[in-house]
């Protein structure tokens, strides 16, 4: 059922980018919100539904650093670290750990706004900073936060992190403990993110990011603000991850500092590239079909490739050399992404002629 | 008082003198000429007034206000905008995109209008639309090229295009930076009377050119640099018939080959 969506999904995005039809378009978004919101009640399998809750969280993260690298340009190798500390702002204000038991609600906003605090304190020492170095600085932060959170134990909880964290809930009803509750509210969060970063994208504010993506210097003699501009898509990017982190800590009940090294931001990085950078469909793509590797079919087909070779290996241990191999296959036959915008399609394929409306 | 001032304007870089001592007035409503041969500091001249770099001494008034030491985002807003020798448009842009961007300091939506499209930031966009493709027009770029990437365009209109994203800011004072390099005769004679449909919009103009033909043809006020020092100053007649304008250019009748084209600011 999980892959039925997932694929529902991603065909409806393509077909709704090939044929660029307002009437089939329109008709493909009807359909898909009413097979989205009946989920719960199709699919019925409360770990299929907490798949695609996961699923959801990594479009909603895609979503947020396509802003940031997508957008403005500005590489961001460190995105997890925002991530880390919307879901601890959940973990340590909702739950025994200082017995203070603050509504998720409450902590939605205050999360964004202490992660998009943190992508200012990110962006503001790295504003003169481009490519290579942006990118070691980001790595740098992306390394900081899980093992800050993992010293301070005082505070966090330190490796084992805070668990038994509050249990969210609406109105005076609790969320309990299936998933349907988390998928509606990460649905909710997906369908606001999306309206939130195309209408950035196509403000005065889209505009100064791609500027200053394709020429800074350019740009700021057009009387563009480039540093209040790249502000902005650090504390967006930013303020988007700490959204997705309370939803994953509340969710899961426990936080640590493992759930968000490195890994997690390469993950994230690898859908917009996967996907195509820049492009809201291309990234929602990208997020689906790797969340879908990483959460569904590498833990699945563990034990048919295992049955079938007589062997015993964890493929979920293997899964950066699987993205490695789908990147490079990407990178040789589709440098642009799945689904691209159509600057990034005419940028990588300069040299060879285009096929088509992208 | 001066739309645009130069006082006395200095600028090094190392031990090389690029710019030593040089003032300049722009009157409003004033098409002026800056030329000189390569390397005579014309361009460093641009990026001092623009806000590239600050100047080590002297200072760069707009209306009586001091603009030098100021970001080049701050200076454009204020109302001067530019063009640059080696184009550099947004390529990867369509041209209206290139334009709305250099509209960007008229534009008033906040933060909160953007992300939330509001009916106010709607509205705005909308005009800012209308305005776009109404420079568009001005310059000459027909309605089919403007969806193009402005990598895309030929050469002539890239040129155009970027004479529009300039004067989609509505600036004070256009500076323009060999706006005739590598055009045709053809083109050269449309650049002029574009020019002086700028200036009838109430836009200051202030042009370097290489080529002193475009120049004494359009400018009433030019002025001569040669190794970062303004050697004169007049209308066309006085400029052309100056022997120091025929030193710096052609050398003295005994090193007449020694000046090259090597120098570049």
């Amino acid at each position: 059922m999980i892959y039925l969506y997932a694929f529902g999904t991603v065909a409806a995005i393509v077909a709704a980018a090939r044929f660029a039809s307002p009437r089939i378009t329109r008709i493909l978004v009807i359909g898909g919100t009413l097979a989205l919101l009946a989920a719960p009640w199709i699919v019925r399998n409360d770990a299929s539904l907490n798949a695609m809750v996961d699923i959801a969280l990594y479009v909603v993260l895609a979503l947020g650093l396509n802003v940031t690298v997508g957008y403005a340009g500005l590489l961001d190798l460190g995105y997890a670290a925002f991530f880390a500390i919307g879901a601890y702002t959940y973990g340590l204000l909702a739950s025994p750990q200082f017995d203070l038991h603050l509504p998720f609600w409450a902590l939605l906003p205050l999360a964004a706004g202490l992660a998009a605090l943190f992508g200012l304190l990110l962006g503001t020492p790295t504003l003169r900073l481009r490519g290579d170095y942006l990118a070691i600085v980001t790595l740098g932060f992306g390394l900081i936060v899980p093992q800050v959170l993992q010293n301070l134990t005082k505070y966090t909880g330190g490796p084992n992190g805070v668990s038994a964290l509050d249990i969210p809930s609406f109105f005076g009803r609790s969320f309990g403990t299936g998933a349907t509750a988390y998928y509606f509210v990460t649905l909710a969060a997906v369908v606001g993110v999306i309206a939130i970063v195309t209408n950035a994208r196509d403000s005065r504010l889209g505009r100064a990011w791609m500027a200053i993506r394709e020429d800074e210097l350019a740009a700021a003699h057009m009387g563009v603000n480039t540093t209040g501009a790249k502000l902005a898509a650090f504390a967006l990017g930013a303020a988007i991850a700490g959204l997705a982190g309370v939803v994953f800590a509340a969710k899961l009940s426990l936080v640590s500092p493992d759930l968000f090294g490195f890994q997690v931001s390469v993950l994230i990085l690898s859908m917009l590239v996967l996907g195509g950078m820049g492009n809201v469909a291309g990234v929602v793509v990208g997020a689906i079909v790797l969340g879908l590797v990483n959460g569904t079919i590498l833990p699945q087909i563990d034990g048919i490739v295992n049955g079938v070779l007589h062997t015993s290996v964890d493929l979920t241990n293997y899964n950066f050399f699987i993205y490695g191999a789908i990147l490079v296959l990407l990178m040789l036959f589709r440098p642009e992404g799945l689904l691209p915008n159509r600057e990034r399609r005419a940028e990588l394929r300069a040299a060879a002629p285009t096929e088509g409306p992208a | 008082m001066a739309l645009l001032e130069l006082d006395s304007v200095t600028k090094t870089f190392g031990r090389l003198r690029v710019l030593k001592d040089v003032s300049l007035r722009v009157e409003s409503g004033a098409i002026d000429g800056v030329i000189g041969p390569n390397g005579a500091g014309k361009s460093t001249l641009f990026n001092l007034v623009t806000g590239v770099y600050r100047p080590d001494s002297g200072e760069v008034r707009l209306d009586g206000v001091r603009i030098d030491g100021l970001a080049a985002y701050r200076i454009a807003r204020r109302g001067v905008a530019r063009t640059f020798q080696n184009l550099r448009l947004f390529g990867y842009l369509d041209a209206v995109d290139n334009v709305l961007i250099g509209e960007n300091p008229r534009l008033r939506a906040t933060l909160a209008d953007s992300l939330a499209h509001s009916p106010r930031e709607r509205r705005e966009e909308r005009a800012a639309r209308e305005r776009a493709h109404a420079l568009l027009e001005f310059v000459g770029l027909p309605p089919e090229s403007r969806a193009q990437f402005a990598r895309n365009l030929p050469y002539g209109m890239q040129r155009r295009l970027e004479i529009a994203r300039a004067l989609a800011s509505e600036p004070r004072v256009l500076l323009l930076d060999e706006p005739a390099a590598g055009t045709n005769p053809t083109e050269k004679e449309q650049l002029a009377g574009l020019i002086r449909a700028i200036r009838d919009r109430g836009v200051a103009v202030l042009l370097i050119e290489h080529d002193m033909g475009l120049v004494m043809r359009l400018c009433e006020r030019i002025a001569v640099l040669d190794y970062g020092e303004k050697i004169t100053e007049g209308n066309a007649a006085d400029v052309r018939m100056d022997p120091r304008v025929v030193e710096a250019y052609l050398g003295p009748e005994d090193s007449a080959v020694s000046r090259g084209g090597a120098r570049d600011a």
